[in-house]
C-alpha cells in the first residue's frame, strides 16, 4: 500500500495543560504565552483608537465612548493586567537569558514578585487614570512643549 | 527568512527596548485619560510624542510578530497550514502596523 507521503503518521504529543500538575513555573510560563496572544490581540484596539483619531472627532467619540463603556473598562483592565504580567515576567525571562535566578527557590520568588507587581501596578495605573480623569490635571504626557510645537 | 538565531536575538532586544518604551507609554495613556480630541492630537502632534510612538508602534507589532511566529511553530503542525498562518501572521501585523504608522503621520500633518 503506498502511503501519501506527505501525510503525517499522528505522533504523541508531549503533555501539556491537561495532564500537568499546575506550579507556579508552568502556570506563570503559559500565561506569559497567553497575555502575549491577549496583548498582540489588543494592538488591534490601539490600531482603531489611532485610526479613529486621525479620521475626527466624531470618530473619536464613538471610540472614546466604547472605552467608558462597561464592556469597554473590561477589555481595557484586562489589556493592563496582561501589559503588566507580560513586562515582568518578560524581565525574568531576560534575566533567565542572562544564565542566572535558575535555582528553583530563586525561580518561584521571582515568579511570586512577578504576580505581585502585576497587581500593584494594574490597580496603581487605573487609580492614577482615574483620579486624571476626574481632577483635570493639566499636564499631558512628559514631553509637553519638547521640541517645538506647532509644524 | 530569518535564521532561528537572529529570530531569537532579534525577540530579546526589541524586548529590552520596549521595557522602558513601555514606561513611557503607561505614562502618556494615564495623562492623556479622559483627554479630548483636541488634547490628544495636541499631544500627539509634539514631534517628540509622534516619533517616539511610530518606533513604539514598529518595536511592539515587530515583537509581537516574532512572538506570534514561535506560538503558530509549537501549536500548528500540519504543513500547508503552517505555512499559511506564518505568512498571513506577517502580513497581518505588517497592514495593522501600517495602519497604525499611517494614522500617526496623518495627524502630524493635521
Amino acid at each position: 500500500m503506498h502511503a501519501d507521503p506527505s501525510a503525517q503518521p499522528r505522533r504523541p504529543l508531549s503533555p501539556h495543560l491537561q495532564v500537568y500538575r499546575p506550579q507556579l513555573t508552568s502556570i506563570t510560563s503559559i500565561l506569559h504565552r497567553m497575555t502575549g496572544v491577549a496583548l498582540a490581540i489588543g494592538t488591534l484596539m490601539v490600531a482603531w483608537w489611532l485610526i479613529a483619531a486621525a479620521t475626527g472627532p466624531e470618530a473619536y467619540e464613538i471610540a472614546r465612548k466604547f472605552t467608558a463603556s462597561p464592556l469597554g473598562l473590561f477589555m481595557i483592565f484586562g489589556w493592563t493586567a496582561s501589559f503588566y504580567y507580560h513586562l515582568f515576567n518578560g524581565i525574568r525571562h531576560l534575566i533567565w537569558d542572562t544564565v542566572h535566578l535558575f535555582k528553583l527557590k530563586n525561580a518561584y520568588i521571582a515568579g511570586y514578585a512577578v504576580l505581585l507587581l502585576t497587581v500593584v501596578a494594574t490597580l496603581a495605573t487605573w487609580c492614577a487614570a482615574y483620579s486624571n480623569q476626574y481632577t483635570g490635571n493639566d499636564r499631558i504626557g512628559v514631553f509637553m512643549n519638547v521640541g517645538g510645537s506647532q509644524p | 527568512m530569518m535564521s532561528a538565531k537572529t529570530h531569537w536575538i532579534t525577540l530579546r532586544v526589541l524586548a529590552f527596548i520596549l521595557i522602558p518604551y513601555s514606561l513611557w507609554l503607561v505614562y502618556s495613556i494615564v495623562s492623556l485619560a479622559g483627554a479630548s480630541h483636541a488634547d490628544f492630537i495636541a499631544w500627539l502632534q509634539q514631534p517628540v510624542n509622534a516619533v517616539l510612538l511610530m518606533i513604539f508602534i514598529v518595536a511592539s507589532f515587530w515583537h509581537a510578530a516574532l512572538g506570534s511566529h514561535e506560538i503558530i511553530e509549537d501549536y500548528v503542525h500540519a504543513e500547508p497550514m503552517k505555512t499559511i498562518s506564518l505568512k498571513l501572521k506577517t502580513l497581518a501585523f505588517l497592514i495593522v502596523g501600517c495602519a497604525c504608522l499611517y494614522a500617526v503621520c496623518k495627524i502630524a500633518f493635521l
